[in-house]
């Protein structure tokens, strides 16, 4: 699992946002163990097509308020294509975590103060 | 369970007890003296083995030992590229008063994606995909869902709105509450924060409706479990999510199938009041397909050999009931419809036509589920009622 830290600005911005839209309710101390099956997006009962979607919406409005609301750009030689692909395969994993996402955000998005 | 004491418990076992084929057990010399020794009587002995025997069956039987050991074994292998996507985990099903022990699994690989178009909250591209899915029942004949999906599919889509432009002050106004939220340590405080309040306010508020819209078209292989019924199936679909982030908005609002939601978070205390959650709209698929059903055995039965189209939409809905001991419990749900387009009079007396299936579940975090199925699918030869309870784990 990737480092859960309050100093990286990757993984308050993932928290905060995963929290703003509905899909974590916990603590940031406590939301970097979660895994992308605690997630409100992730439903079971669905087909995989169908929870596939569900996942591409969240990806790209996640991406949506990196860039919009924090200003972030991607790092050096990252195409949205790069930072989209990885989240989306990330997201799509059981077996990731919160901390694997913030992991992922960190090394495809640059923000201000990092 | 601690490693060292599996180990311990595996070498007394190897060393202390026999296992004949027809799986009874029988202590071996040095376990018969020992417990001899202690004074048991040959007739305590016999009936320690047998409940030992009826223990191993237990637990062997038990959906949650098997995630266990399925768990510690491929949890070594997961790190590979091939087995990322892979979910594996066996579940006990009540199928018609028989509890059936199955295994569900799910595969999902992306093999190309390319986005081709983004300007800020606009996205269009193309996708190239592998998936299958199903469930596998150690009764065949007692499979609740007795459908296996694996297709590969090629899709455009389209994502368009979900936030506003922020201005550079809001931006600032957004990482000095971030920055202050973040460092709150304690759950209650955190959901009761006015801090939390005005970001909802300022920042959540600022969010706005998003449409992700997916058109593509899918080869599938269908099947029932042991493959004697199966199905090509060629089809293009249409995906829709439709999602309204700012929990004020007007389509939050008119989104009835959370109302029920509110209200028992509200209840609960869970949330200060009744906000239906425009984030839970429900995602929906509708697929046109072309079956060909030359290798369905029940069709061939019937002379029906003759490709048909048919229609399906699926809805999937997935909702926070409330948060149990600072832990969230979930509501899902989900709808299938399969209706085949101008049936012979022959397929449709026999009601093979259409089929309808329903699944609902409660989840809460720590791994426990209850769910309700009823209805078919396509291969199903009949409309069953099932009940799961267990746990889940995720490789």
């Amino acid at each position: 699992m990737s480092t859960w830290s309050k100093s990286n600005i990757a993984c308050k911005n993932t928290w905060i946002f995963l929290r703003a839209l509905g899909q974590l309710t916990k603590v940031f101390k406590d939301s970097g163990n979660l895994k992308m099956t605690d997630l409100t997006f992730w439903n079971q009962t669905v087909s995989q097509e169908l929870r596939e979607i569900a996942a591409k919406t969240l990806v790209n409005q996640l991406d949506n308020m990196f860039r919009l609301i924090d200003k972030a750009v991607f790092e050096e030689g990252v195409t949205i294509t790069d930072a989209l692909n990885d989240m989306y395969e990330t997201m799509i994993n059981p077996e990731k975590t919160v901390a694997d996402l913030a992991g992922i955000v960190d090394a495809c998005y640059n923000f201000v103060g990092e | 369970m601690n490693k060292y004491y599996i180990t311990f418990f595996s070498l007394l076992i190897f060393f202390l007890i026999n296992i004949n084929s027809s799986g009874q057990i029988s202590f071996g010399d040095e376990a018969n003296n020992s417990l001899t020794m202690i004074g048991m009587s040959p007739a305590d002995i016999s009936k320690l083995e047998n409940k030992t025997t009826d223990l191993l069956k237990d637990l062997l039987n038990n959906s949650e030992t098997l995630n266990f050991a399925l768990d510690e074994t491929l949890g070594r292998f997961n790190k590979s590229n091939i087995l990322k996507g892979l979910d594996l985990k066996f579940n006990t099903f009540e199928v018609d008063s028989v509890s059936i022990l199955g295994l569900t699994y799910s595969y999902s690989k992306n093999i190309q994606t390319n986005y081709f178009e983004v300007t800020e909250a606009h996205k269009n591209g193309l996708d190239f995909a592998l998936n299958m899915n199903g469930i596998i029942s150690l009764n065949k004949k007692y499979n609740p869902n007795n459908f296996l999906k694996s297709s590969i599919s090629f899709s455009y889509f389209n994502s368009s709105g979900g936030v506003d432009k922020f201005s550079e002050e809001l931006t600032k106004e957004f990482r000095i509450l971030r920055d202050s939220i973040v460092n709150i340590d304690d759950q209650d405080s955190l959901d009761n924060s006015p801090l939390w309040d005005e970001f909802v306010t300022k920042i959540v508020g600022n969010l706005n409706l998003q449409l992700f819209l997916q058109v593509g078209l899918t080869a599938a292989l269908e099947a029932n479990q042991n493959f004697t019924s199966k199905n090509y199936a060629y089809s293009l679909n249409i995906g829709l999510d439709l999602k309204e982030w700012n929990p004020k908005a007007t389509l939050s609002f008119l989104n009835i199938f959370d109302w029920p939601f509110a209200i028992t978070r509200w209840l609960s205390g869970t949330e200060k009041n009744i906000f239906p959650r425009g984030a839970t709209i429900p995602t929906v698929l509708l697929n046109l397909s072309y079956v060909d059903p030359s290798a369905d055995p029940q069709r061939k039965t019937l002379n029906e050999t003759k490709g048909y189209s048919r229609f399906s939409i699926e809805s999937g809905f997935r909702t926070l009931v409330c948060n149990i001991s600072n832990n969230p419990l979930y509501f899902s749900a989900n709808l299938r419809y399969f209706k085949e387009i101008n049936p012979s009079s022959q397929i449709k007396n026999l009601k093979l036509h259409e089929s309808l299936y329903f699944v609902a579940a409660l989840t809460h975090q720590d791994g426990m589920f209850v769910s309700y199925a009823t209805g078919k699918l396509p291969y199903d030869q009949k409309n069953d009622e099932v009940y799961s309870i267990g746990f889940n784990y995720n490789f």
